[in-house]
């Protein structure tokens, strides 16, 4: 062997002898050492002073967007208006059941009805069955405010016992026992909640909420049903 | 009154005082002011730390002597705090103001005692107001200390009542720097006192004019040695709160420099601008629709007119027999500064208002002695007891939060503690519990009192504006405001399921939940999964 191997082989032989135990150590260390959880620093809240007091209603659009346009057949009309109007509580706090199908839609006193606290329903008989193509709910849209467990339901039967068909349903935990649905709640404008009903024929249409955001108690401003004379 | 009646009857008016404010003391959700005050001083009892804020906020009074409170109720860390321990210290100083009636001695006589904390005990303002954990209190119960200490200082002027004197006065800035309001009305009142003794008096006008020299050198010299000692402890103390102890001398300076920035907030108001008769509107007559209830504090306020006059008629001679006037004009003169503020706030209302029902007091105290027929004393005293009582009912218990009490303002919905305990059950069945990541994305306005209610949970971070965080994705658990979720884009919500809450009437905050913990949630709350 010459002495320029020889040479590269001590070279190598040392270099491995200085390598390999901080190798071996590393990997001992890696294995060794016992694992913490990386902490990191959330952004704080930001202190600041009193906020606005608002007390009269906020008429601000906060959806930020408009509905769209939505189609329907040839010949879909309005056929709930002036329609018999019932409802859970017999004796609703404010205005009257006609309020909901009497065709006025502004958001002011004197053009609403409230029931009482807790889960309660309006239902419109519409004299004979259509095939309904949408619904637009307005319950109060002078504030910003959400209906909890809004549950749209149809039925060709009166009591809502038998071929219950439900067309919306944003009670996410059923609080209001009529099982938990998977539609996103929404905030009250004066466009009304716009709700697709596919043609299904029907004669009933009932709604449901639960309270709102302002207070416990449940509001109709209008509800309007839209559909085709069944041939 | 004998002796004994008194103390009785003072001692059952203090214990319904603090009975009617210490009741159910979570009743209330926490309002953004207070939940901002309760994190200051989460940071003062957990680290030490308290840094004074010249730009909001007011003094350190509030925080120091929320410690003890702490303390003796075993709570050592911010997340450990409650409600009634932080609204506990102002329970406290609300009582303290009627004990203060006492350190009137002499210069009100016991029925007028009784009367003036009898109103005051039950007012729906001062109870509503001793059951939030702001400054506003301990505003007031210094506030009045020192007036009446100065009243006494003025009447009887020596080393005992200058050095009380500097410790009510600086403990009252401490609290608050606009306490010189109440600096320059007391010296206002003071004058007017002096005038009207001055001017009823020939007596002592002779007296003065006759006083040598040398002896009205003595007179003013022993004054102001007295007033320097009064001042030295006012700097003294003052220093030693605003300081933080000495750890920051500077801030004691700037407490003078954020006097500027009051003031200009306190003329260019923003949205907290009201009108001049806004207090008194709010104090006389409110009714905000057919089914909401009257809400009055007339009766208070007719009785302290009632009052005024009769500390104005009898005016006696002699200055010393004079602080009714001096309550008086103080108690106008604050609330005439206070209504010329444009910035206003339910609470400022406190400081003038507790000096009319204490007058309110001297008036019923009198008009009842002038009225022979003792039915008619009991038919008058049950009427405005039932009257506040009833006041003191809506105002404190059942309008707590309702945007109708004239109290109210810019208070946090009951609904939201809806959100708060839908946050509780989610953290219930994670693995990580109160660990779980939450992202808050909310202008400041639309934080608070979040960080209140989240207090217990380790990983919530706090982001102003949507652009400043990425991907949502991160977060099981998110609180956006209604304005920040129309910048995030349907695909990315797409697998949250949103609800709203009201945070405050008009403002709603959605939360948002990753539809793997909501089945999860689902689940375990056994909800029946399909409609029927």
């Amino acid at each position: 062997m010459t002495r320029p191997v020889l040479a590269k082989l001590a070279g190598i032989i040392v270099l491995l002898g200085f390598y390999l135990p901080l190798l071996a150590g590393v990997r001992v260390q890696s294995t060794n050492q016992e694992k913490v959880e990386l902490k990191i620093q959330l952004p704080r809240p930001m202190f600041i002073g009193t906020p606005r007091n608002i007390k009269t209603p906020n008429l601000e659009q906060v959806t930020g967007k408009p509905r769209g346009p939505f189609y329907v057949p040839k010949g879909t009309e309005l056929v709930s208006q002036k329609k018999l109007v019932i409802s859970s509580d017999l004796q609703p706090v404010i205005g009257e059941l006609s309020y909901v199908t009497d065709g006025e839609k502004s958001g002011e006193d004197g053009y609403f009805v409230e029931l009482g606290p807790g889960p309660q329903w309006v239902q419109i008989d519409l004299k004979a069955s259509y095939n309904l193509q949408a619904i637009v709910i307005w319950h109060y849209h002078s504030q910003a405010r959400v209906y909890r467990d809004v549950v749209v339901q149809v039925s060709e039967d009166k009591d809502f016992v038998k071929d219950v068909v439900t067309i919306f349903n944003n009670d996410h935990d059923n609080s209001s026992g009529l099982g938990a649905g998977r539609d996103k709640e929404y905030i009250e404008t004066n466009e009304g909640k716009l709700v697709d009903v596919k043609g299904v024929k029907t004669r009933y249409v009932r709604l449901w909420s639960n309270g709102n955001t302002a207070n416990d108690m449940n509001h109709y401003v209008e509800v309007e049903v839209y559909g085709l004379p069944v041939k | 009154m004998k002796k004994k009646t008194f103390a009785y009857l003072f001692f059952f008016i203090l214990a319904f005082g603090l009975l009617v404010r210490s009741y159910e003391l979570d009743l209330r959700p926490m309002h953004h002011d207070e939940a901002n005050q309760a994190a200051k001083f989460g940071l003062l009892l957990e680290k030490g730390e308290y840094r004074y804020d010249p730009a909001d906020h007011h003094g350190p009074t509030l925080y120091y002597l929320s410690l003890p409170f702490a303390w003796l109720s075993g709570q050592k860390t911010y997340a450990q705090l409650e409600e009634s321990t932080l609204r506990g210290v102002t329970v406290f100083f609300g009582v303290g103001i009627l004990l203060l009636l006492l350190l009137a001695g002499k210069y009100l006589n016991v029925s007028e005692k009784v009367w003036s904390a009898l109103l005051l005990a039950i007012s729906p303002p001062l109870v509503y107001f001793s059951r939030f954990y702001i400054q506003e209190t301990l505003f007031v119960f210094f506030a009045l200390g020192f007036i009446i200490l100065l009243w006494r200082f003025y009447v009887e002027p020596d080393l005992n009542q200058a050095a009380w004197l500097g410790i009510f006065s600086s403990l009252l800035y401490s609290t608050k720097e606009t306490s010189l309001i109440v600096f320059a009305a007391s010296i206002l009142a003071l004058v007017a006192v002096w005038f009207v003794s001055f001017i009823k008096n020939s007596k002592a006008r002779k007296e003065v004019q006759s006083l040598t020299t040398a002896s009205r050198h003595e007179r003013l010299k022993k004054l102001i040695l007295l007033l320097i000692v009064a001042m030295l402890i006012f700097l003294s103390v003052s220093f030693i709160f605003y300081s933080s102890f000495f750890l920051k001398p500077e801030a004691f300076l700037d407490s003078f420099k954020a006097l500027f920035r009051y003031g200009q907030r306190a003329v260019e108001a923003g949205w907290h601008q009201h009108g001049f008769c806004y207090y008194i509107k709010l104090l006389l007559f409110q009714k905000s629709g057919p089914r909401s209830p009257v809400f009055s504090e007339a009766i208070g306020l007719i009785l302290a007119a009632a009052g005024m006059v009769i500390a104005f008629a009898r005016a006696s001679k002699k200055p010393s027999e004079n602080f009714r006037v001096f309550l008086a004009v103080f108690a106008v003169v604050t609330a005439l500064i206070y209504s010329a503020i444009p910035y206003k706030t339910p609470w400022n209302l406190l400081l003038f208002h507790t000096s009319f029902l204490i007058l309110a007091g001297v008036g019923l105290a009198h008009i009842l002695v002038s009225i022979r027929w003792s039915k008619l004393q009991i038919l008058l005293v049950t009427i405005i007891i039932i009257w506040t009582g009833w006041q003191l009912y809506l105002v404190n218990y059942y309008f707590h939060s309702h945007p109708d009490n004239p109290y109210v303002y810019a208070q946090t919905s009951p609904d939201f503690l809806r959100l708060v305990g839908r946050i509780d059950e989610l953290s219930r069945v994670t693995d990580e519990g109160k660990e779980i990541l939450i992202q808050v994305i909310a202008s400041p306005y639309e934080t608070w009192p979040l960080p209140w209610y989240l207090r217990k949970y380790g990983q919530v971070g706090y982001w102003t504006e949507s652009e400043q965080v990425g991907a949502l994705a991160a977060a099981k658990i998110v609180v956006i405001s209604s304005s920040e979720i129309l910048k995030r884009s349907e695909k990315e919500l797409e697998p949250y399921v949103s609800q709203y809450y009201s945070l405050r009437p008009g403002v709603l905050m959605v939360l948002l939940i990753h539809e793997e913990l909501w089945e999860k949630y689902v689940e375990k709350r056994v909800i029946p999964r399909k409609s029927s």
